[in-house]
């Protein structure tokens, strides 16, 4: 069985607890105190020979199964975006895993649910729950959407 | 050049400084030279880390071969006139400088000659003895890096084995980040001698068991009550210690010593010094049906027992099927 933390991953014997591999990276600095991705992490989504979960940065990581090694990693705001953090397990559907952010509760987090391909990390589809200006669901903001507006995080684990 | 007007035919000769000094120029033209000035220095830069080190690390070898060998010994593993270079964890901490002021200065004290040496050879062979210890990203380590990845994949089978960068298969030990963690010269040794340092976790063990079935592979994890061994087709298998009835420590690795020429060992060595882990970014492995272990088929349709995805099953009402305890006999449930 699997057992997650922020930034560290186990997989543990199910029968006696007894570990058998341990991923660990260190904290990023940038998140802010009280921030709850600092704490939380919900768990690992299973596919094929890879085990999968999210980082208190919001990166969504691929580790193998057998050995508990980084496989491929991508970061998940678009570039230049900060206070995104990532608690929650990623789903897998099909051949792809889908994740989520947290820290809607902080400026300039517009939440988002994206869909990753599970072989390589390439990006299949991203749906923003707040839009960016100059899209079309912008228009329901008045056609303007603040800069530090937060909100619409997606930290839990869809079905 | 740049004339009032601001009209921007650059050329390099303007940057050599000398020619500029009489003109007068606005502002905005001091801007652009400064900016195309850091364009072009980079690139310089770069020109000069790419080729220098790795042909001054083969120069250096051969300069250590002549003026060092003799009292360190040929492989830097030291002889009766001089302690070891290579392997020799008190120098992983000192610095290049600090190595390069003992070799043109020697060490009286100790016996160690001053050496008076043209000033790139010797600035080469001081970063040449400290990559013998120094992780071998921090070396320039000499080689053909492509020939050396081929010779993994293809005629080697290192890929067999091992995986890089979330290629090859994972029996044993994952060599992604290989190059922060062991030296040139560790690697090398890893490579001809692989019993010599075996990762922990992956030493070989065949267990024998009561019910007279053995398991063999490698022992991933063990305490005084089970042992984990991983068998050589990726199975799991946990075994009790009272459950064994013997185990065997094989004290060899599964992987045999490198059948490579001296070139081929030296590209091999050059690609492996060079993987310094995962970046963020889709990787570059291409996409395939995901190999054997946990499939879509059987996240969506679980066996009874199976707890695949967070939710349980993927309509997320997080019910288990398992039957040992059901709404009749739960209120029998005790602490034990």
């Amino acid at each position: 069985m699997y057992v997650t933390g922020p930034h560290e991953a186990f997989a543990l014997d199910v029968s006696t607890g007894q570990e058998i591999w341990h991923y660990w990276r260190p904290r990023p600095p940038e998140l802010n105190v009280g921030d709850a991705a600092l704490g939380t992490n919900r768990g690992l989504a299973i596919l094929g020979d890879k085990v999968f979960k999210v980082t208190q940065d919001a990166h969504l990581i691929a580790l193998n199964r057998t050995t508990g090694k980084l496989v491929w990693e991508v970061v998940m705001p678009p570039k230049g975006m900060k206070n995104y953090g990532s608690t929650l397990a990623p789903l897998i559907v099909r051949d792809m895993v889908i994740a989520g952010v947290s820290g809607g509760d902080w400026p300039g987090v517009r939440g988002f649910v994206a869909a990753y391909r599970a072989s390589d990390g390439k990006l299949i589809w991203r749906f923003d729950m707040i839009p960016a200006n100059g899209t079309l669901a912008a228009k329901s903001w008045g056609g303007n959407v603040p800069p530090d507006v937060g909100g619409g995080a997606t930290w839990l684990t869809g079905s | 050049m740049i004339d009032k007007q601001g009209t921007r035919a650059i050329t390099l000769c303007t940057f050599s400084g000398a020619n500029t000094t009489g003109l007068r120029r606005s502002w905005k033209a001091t801007i652009e030279i400064i900016l195309a000035a850091l364009a072009v220095s980079p690139v310089l830069l770069w020109a000069q880390r790419s080729h220098a080190p790795e042909v001054r690390a083969s120069e250096a070898a051969k300069v250590f071969s002549v003026e060092c060998a003799g009292c360190h010994g040929a492989d830097a593993r030291g002889t009766d006139q001089g302690p070891a270079l290579a392997g020799a964890r008190d120098l992983r901490r000192r610095s290049v400088l600090w190595i390069r002021h003992v070799i043109s200065n020697g060490i009286p004290s100790g016996g160690m000659p001053a050496f008076v040496l043209p000033a790139g050879e010797l600035n080469a062979l001081a970063a040449f003895v400290h990559s013998l210890n120094s992780p071998a990203a921090e070396s320039a380590v000499p080689g053909d890096r492509s020939a050396g990845e081929r010779y993994f994949v293809g005629q080697g089978k290192c890929s067999s084995c091992h995986m890089v960068n979330g290629k090859g298969r994972a029996v044993g030990p994952d060599l992604s980040d290989m190059a922060n963690r062991l030296s040139a010269d560790e690697l090398r040794t890893s490579l001809l001698n692989p019993s010599a340092r075996i990762t922990p976790g992956y030493e070989l063990v065949t267990v024998l068991l009561r019910n007279g079935k053995t398991v063999r592979g490698f022992a991933r994890s063990r305490s005084n009550f089970e042992i984990v061994v991983q068998d050589l087709k990726g199975q799991f298998h946990l075994l009790m210690m009272n459950e064994a009835s013997a185990i065997q420590e094989e004290k060899r690795s599964l992987m045999p010593p490198t059948n490579a020429g001296p070139a081929e060992l030296q590209d091999l060595i050059a690609y492996l010094s060079r993987l310094t882990g995962i970046k963020p970014g889709v990787s570059d492995v291409t996409s395939r049906p995901e190999p054997r272990g946990v499939s879509w088929l059987r996240i969506l349709h679980p066996r009874p027992g199976d707890w695949l995805t967070y939710n349980g099953k993927v309509n997320g009402n997080r019910y288990s099927g398992l039957t040992q305890i059901n709404a009749r006999n739960v209120k029998q449930l005790r602490l034990q």
